[in-house]
């Protein structure tokens, strides 16, 4: 019997009636002599050798230099833009191409970013068994220390929003997922992104309109992966909660990056 | 604004905030309690269904339209799908679990058949509207599966209804759809599997009644590695590859600890709290005098 208990989806213990574990369940249940012909699962995929491996990071040494523009660093960009930005349009986008064109930058919370959009891009434009994706969650990652959730980048944020909210996912780690979507949340509200007074109160308004849509891309985000969780929602919506949502239309600000 | 009509500005995200803020208040419901009460899960779906009458025309169209505007709505509208169906499918699963339920209300029938319109509606438009990439896929194949339960469950409940073939054309579609998509998910091929499987199961009984035995030895059967699905059904092995895994073990619902590196281990298990044996259930708050549910229903299926 614990073959059926010992290998199912632990996240649904809090949902047992929505999950698939609760499905299976009732199957048993209603047919109780398919417990015999329970298998053993299956634990082999069919994947190379020689692929790239999540580092520790205290095996890498950091490399802070400057990214280059580059053919193929463009199309992961161009891709990122098409088929994941549509989701979270939390970049400023024509900011965020130039700064790459430019290839000056090289403060660890634009190395990070850097690095996730290259990563959802090469998700976004390549097949399932393209594996380049770690390759630039590794270098992502050595620029995002524990110290950095002490930062004031929104930068920051915004690489944490893409791991948290869907890389890590991707690749199977939901619990880390769900830990640094919560930290990325919280480091938003120090940044004040949840409020309303703050975004009205600088005369940057392309600044002003990405911490909103920022903040808005977080709660999406956060609500999408934990839904069915069974978990509380840990306040991510509530009266405290007072940024407007971003307007659409033509009452909008004129904002190149629309 | 170029970027405007390509994304239809920041439609989306207007819209999805207003899904997510009915989604928040499932989620904290659902919290509270996996079965939730009738009345709170009319109003939350009669919420969702509002908010879907309410979408902007351009959110709603099937016209051709550039990609990420397509595959924005597509999302919204598979998303929308999936959440309604699990409002309802704890429902079905109670009924379905406990034969004894001859008088399930009218309203518990019409939540089953809302679940069902639910999958049913989402198989059939993922599988005109799915593209070729993994941002599509991944989510296709996600919504396929949960989808893909109802019919499963349907089918070993009311083996003999007049449905079957229905139920039978709707799981195999989502085969057909799993396998294509398997070069655009990373969890394709194993979420095929597993509902393979248990179609094959569903057939055995079909044939052979409920009370058949299955053949010794048969290859068929439910197969348990859905472990990693939950959230993100992603296909990548944790063993020897990714070395994600570090020494994490995982819990099961009786609290039993499973030391790493067993067979199948998930990318990260322990989704679980030790203490979690039998949900509470509110039986009063059912609206019905005698229990529907099982309570060991939210445990492991005990030996």
């Amino acid at each position: 019997m614990d073959a059926l208990g010992c290998n199912l989806d632990r996240q649904s213990s809090y949902l047992g009636a929505s999950s698939i574990k609760a499905a299976l369940t009732v199957m048993l249940k209603v047919q109780p002599q398919l417990k015999n012909s329970l298998i053993p699962p299956i634990n082999s995929v069919e994947m190379a050798n020689n692929l790239p491996v999540i580092r520790h990071r205290s095996m890498v040494p950091k490399d802070t230099s400057r990214i280059p523009w580059s053919w193929k660093g463009q199309t992961l960009i161009d891709a990122y833009f098409k088929r994941v930005h549509v989701f979270i349009p939390m970049l400023d986008e024509a900011g965020f191409r130039s700064d790459y064109l430019e290839g000056q930058r090289c403060d660890a919370p634009w190395l990070a970013l850097l690095n996730m959009v290259f990563a959802m891009g090469s998700i976004a434009a390549m097949k399932s068994d393209d594996f380049n994706h770690i390759n630039y969650y590794n270098r992502a990652m050595e620029h995002i220390t524990i110290d950095a959730f002490g930062s004031s980048h929104i930068e920051t944020v915004q690489a944490l929003a893409i791991i948290g909210g869907y890389y890590l996912h991707y690749i199977n780690r939901p619990n880390m997922a769900n830990s640094l979507m919560g930290a990325a949340i919280r480091m938003a509200s120090s940044l004040g992104l949840h409020r309303e007074s703050l975004a009205q109160g600088t005369t940057d308004v392309a600044a002003a309109e990405t911490r909103r849509r920022t903040w808005w891309s977080l709660f999406c985000l956060d609500t999408w992966s934990t839904t069915t969780t069974g978990r509380p929602s840990f306040g991510r919506f509530g009266p405290a909660i007072n940024i407007t949502p971003p307007e659409s239309g033509v009452n909008q600000v004129s904002l190149s990056s629309l | 604004m170029r970027e405007s009509a390509q994304h239809a500005g920041i439609l989306p995200l207007v819209e999805n905030i207003k899904f997510c803020k009915i989604a928040t208040q499932v989620q904290d419901m659902l919290a509270i309690t996996p079965l939730i009460r009738g009345e709170d899960r009319r109003n939350l779906d009669s919420q969702l269904v509002a908010w879907c009458n309410n979408l902007p025309w351009l959110l709603r169209s099937s016209e051709p339209c550039a990609e990420p505007l397509y595959i924005a709505r597509c999302m919204m509208k598979w998303r929308y799908q999936n959440l309604r169906m699990l409002l309802h499918r704890p429902i079905l699963l109670s009924i379905a679990s406990n034969a004894s339920a001859s008088r399930s209300s009218e309203q518990d029938l019409a939540a089953v058949e809302t679940c069902r319109e639910m999958s049913k509606a989402t198989i059939e438009d993922i599988s005109r509207e799915w593209a070729r990439n993994q941002m599509s896929g991944w989510n296709a194949v996600w919504f396929l599966y949960q989808a893909a339960m109802i019919p499963l469950v349907s089918m070993f409940w009311e083996w003999n209804s007049a449905q079957m073939p229905e139920w039978q054309q709707q799981v195999e579609t989502v085969l057909d759809l799993l396998d294509a998509m398997e070069d655009w998910s990373l969890a394709a091929r194993r979420s095929r599997e597993v509902v393979w499987r248990m179609y094959e199961a569903s057939r055995q009984i079909a044939t052979s009644g409920p009370d058949g035995t299955l053949q010794a030895g048969s290859s068929q059967g439910l197969m348990m590695a859905d472990a990693q699905f939950h959230l993100s059904p992603i296909g990548l092995e944790p063993n020897g590859m990714m070395g994600m895994l570090e020494d994490q073990g995982f819990l099961d619902l009786d609290g039993t600890y499973w030391p790493p590196h067993q067979g199948g281990v998930p990318g990260d298990g322990s989704m679980c709290d030790v203490g979690d044996g039998i949900m509470p259930i509110d039986y009063t708050a059912m609206g019905s005098s005698a229990p529907i549910l099982d309570p060991a229903f939210f445990c492991s299926v005990s030996g």
